[in-house]
């Protein structure tokens, strides 16, 4: 009987700390509701008077978007998101201000995009910024970064045609490796780096379509080019992608020729590959950046005929001498007007020749301009793309060598 | 004999491999990256041998001493007072050492996943799940340990395959760039680690089979491992900054994104990771609890175990009063302190009972049981 009483008492005992362990499991001093958490979507500082930002951020109003879903048609219903801003001494400064704005917690958790004034970016000491994104658990370190001509703040409240919000458009655009597509984590590797030269792609609102003066995205417009985090510059998107093919980050281009004038022959890379190979030979600094690209003929607006191999080539010839010119725009701006090493020459000299780059890392500055790149393209046609001679022309036209 | 549960060496093995790497893929990568920068994953192949020493020191001393542990046997070697003496030496200090474990784990947690939680409750809520598998005895702790591991091991092998597209391998060079001095001061972290090690010497008198050794090598090894593969992983990712993050290995979870939308997943590898860290910290908990049953000839550990565990608790809060503190000790005073109790103290231990067995044997006496 004692026994069986004190094997029952156990069990009971075993259900009550069975019930025990759910309040453990609630998790109460860190508990967050959805419906208390105001999810910032995208960020923009700006640079105030003195040392203070400005800092905007745009909310997501969760009513609107579950009422979009469910279908109520056309584009009359109110806006998704809610901007706010406030000044603040830093992020967490001016978070804590907007704080007050809001009856839901803050949450930086989705916040995916991070716009940076040019006014701020030209002042210098971005890293005191990016410190936050980094420390806090919250901001992800892989949010994307912009700089934005003008103020920052004004990108936040376009409302994009095709997309829920501006962040979401940036996002895609900089996917497409259209321009230097850099995450928060990217920025800073490159502040550390060897040179401490960083990249960031440059935005611009898009002149809006219709009346509507806010609708309308920002679009890439080309790269700002920083030192020790402070802009020093800004190069465009032609000088962009020269940049980028020699950083072996170029995705999406096409390429095309004038084999005689008014004539143009297009190419769909599909491949590029770039290596920078450096040497140091009696104490000259060399780099050998060698291409390699190949791709698809995607429009012939000549007369030639792509099929023979003797034109492959001679287009191949162009291609390269097209590509050179490209690549050497950046080399011109950038490594020559700024003096800048944006292109990893650094890293790649530090990478074959560390007791070499040991010596030269305080001067760096001094030694690049005498760096001399060369620059060794080789470019091949794989195939013609679903036609063989040029489209509408007779046959006796077309040139066959 | 306390413990009448009987594990096999595979379990051994298993129980060591999260007994180790549970908290050396937390804060180690960042401290060694700040000695050996990219030459980060070379570290932890430096300290293996390190690692195979100790598991070799404690493979002696178990043939030399069958069926007794480090607590047990430093007294047939040293003689009762100085062998007890070192007892409570070593007691005390897997008291520390599990105080350092839980703080490692509970300050993770709260900075990653919960901050405005109190640390205590982390650390008790632990302590408490623990006391229940060190109640159950050393098979407990085994068979959770085997559940555990395909759960412990499977993110960090698949870590690397996901954040593939992040990954410059570039920023691996120059190998040795400077020379093999950083990545040789970098190695001296991973060796604190292996020193957990020493509580081996409490699982191999339980062991089934004689394979002890066997499992314990291919425990080192693929610890080895799999610190390489991690670091070699964050150093892909992060490169440069690797110093700057406190947990790298959770900053390459947070990087995952495929196709947008399998992202966020660190929450999930946090969830798996604190099996490991069951895992380990039972470990640490049951060596400590037997420990103290055996020095006091007490004939049950089980009444210790809540008591201990609530000195454990203490001891957490102890060690360090913030975590810049906690990772001082580990660069400085750690380096030094770990290694030599764990390390040289069994390597002086062997030592004599050698030199005492060459003595021994030409009496026909012999206490010492070949």
């Amino acid at each position: 009987m004692n026994h069986f009483l004190s094997q029952s008492m156990t069990k009971l005992f075993l259900v009550l700390l069975l019930f025990s362990a759910s309040f453990l499991l609630t998790g109460c001093w860190d508990r967050r509701e959805v419906n208390d958490t105001a999810l910032v979507l995208g960020a923009a500082i700006d640079k105030e008077k003195g040392e203070n930002i400005k800092l905007t951020i745009q909310v997501l109003i969760p009513r609107a978007v579950s009422g979009g879903q469910q279908g109520a048609g056309g584009g009359g219903e109110g806006p998704t998101v809610l901007v706010r801003s406030a000044i603040g001494e830093n992020m967490a400064d001016a978070t804590s201000k907007l704080q007050t704005e809001f009856p839901r917690k803050i949450f930086w958790g989705h916040c995916k995009v991070y716009i940076i004034g040019t006014k701020l970016a030209k002042a210098g000491g971005l890293h005191k910024q990016i410190d936050f994104w980094l420390r806090h658990p919250e901001p992800r370190e892989r949010a994307d970064l912009f700089v934005s001509v003008g103020k920052a703040a004004n990108i936040l409240e376009l409302q994009p045609p095709l997309e829920l919000y501006v962040g979401q458009a940036l996002r895609k655009l900089s996917e497409m490796h259209i321009g230097m597509s850099v995450t928060v984590k990217d920025f800073e590797q490159m502040l550390k780096g060897d040179t401490g030269t960083a990249l960031l792609p440059l935005i611009k609102t898009l002149p809006p379509l219709t009346g509507n003066k806010q609708e309308t995205i920002a679009n890439i417009i080309g790269t700002a080019i920083f030192k020790k985090d402070k802009m020093v510059g800004q190069i465009d998107t032609k000088v962009t992608r020269g940049l980028l093919w020699l950083r072996n980050e170029v995705e999406v281009t096409a390429v095309t020729v004038n084999p005689k004038k008014g004539e143009t022959i297009s190419l769909d890379p599909i491949r590029e590959k770039t290596k920078l190979i450096p040497t140091i030979k009696n104490g000259k600094w060399k780099i050998l950046a060698k291409i390699t690209s190949e791709g698809t003929i995607v429009q012939n607006g000549s007369h030639l005929d792509i099929m023979s191999t003797d034109i492959t080539k001679r287009i191949e010839k162009e291609l390269e001498k097209d590509i050179k010119q490209r690549l050497n725009l950046p080399l011109i701006q950038v490594k020559n007007g700024m003096n800048v090493d944006a292109f990893g020459f650094a890293d790649a000299f530090h990478r074959k020749y560390p007791k070499e780059w040991e010596k030269v890392k305080d001067h760096w500055d001094k030694v690049l301009p005498q760096v001399d790149v060369k620059i060794a393209i080789k470019t091949r046609i794989r195939r013609p793309g679903l036609t063989t001679t040029p489209a509408g022309v007779p046959e006796n036209e077309v040139e066959k060598k | 004999m306390i413990e009448k549960g009987k594990i096999s060496a595979f379990q051994m093995g298993v129980m060591m491999y999260p007994g180790i790497l549970a908290t050396a893929i937390l804060t180690v990568p960042s401290i060694t990256a700040t000695y050996a920068k990219q030459d980060l994953w070379i570290a932890p192949i430096w300290a293996c041998p390190i690692g195979l020493l100790i598991v070799l020191v404690f493979l002696q001393l178990h043939k030399h001493f069958p069926g007794k542990n480090i607590i047990q046997y430093s007294e047939n070697i040293l003689g009762r007072l100085i062998g007890k003496t070192l007892g409570i030496y070593y007691l005390f200090f897997f008291l520390h050492n599990s105080g350092f474990v839980i703080r490692e784990y509970a300050e993770f947690i709260i900075t990653s996943v919960l901050p405005k939680t109190p640390i205590v409750l982390v650390i008790v809520g632990m302590t408490l799940v623990s006391a229940f598998a060190v109640k159950g005895g050393v098979e407990v702790i085994a068979r959770s340990a085997l559940v555990f591991l395909p759960l412990f091991m499977f993110p960090l092998l698949l870590m690397g395959l996901m954040v593939l597209p992040e990954m410059e391998p570039r920023n691996m060079l120059p190998v040795m760039g400077n020379g093999i001095k950083p990545s040789l001061k970098g190695a001296f972290f991973p060796i604190e680690w292996y020193g957990d090690f020493i509580y081996m010497s409490f699982l191999l008198p339980f062991l089934k089979d004689e394979k002890g050794g066997k499992w314990g090598m291919i425990s080192v090894m693929a610890i080895t491992l799999t610190m390489v593969i991690t670091n070699l992983t964050t150093i892909f990712v992060f490169g440069g900054s690797t110093t700057e993050l406190l947990y790298p290995v959770m900053n390459v979870f947070r990087y995952i994104s495929l196709a947008d939308f399998f992202e966020h997943v660190e929450s999930i590898v946090i969830a798996v990771w604190i099996t490991g860290m069951f895992v380990k910290f039972s470990l640490i908990y049951y060596a400590l609890v037997l420990g103290v049953a055996q020095w006091l000839n007490v004939s049950d550990y089980k009444s210790f175990v809540l008591p201990i565990g609530f000195l454990q608790v203490i001891f957490s809060i102890w060690v360090a009063p913030n975590f810049q503190q906690m990772g001082q000790f580990f660069t400085t005073a750690g380096s030094f302190y770990f290694p030599s109790i764990q390390i040289i103290l069994p390597l002086f231990l062997l030592f004599v009972a050698l030199i005492k067995k060459k003595y021994k044997d030409k009496s026909p006496k012999s206490s010492i049981v070949q």
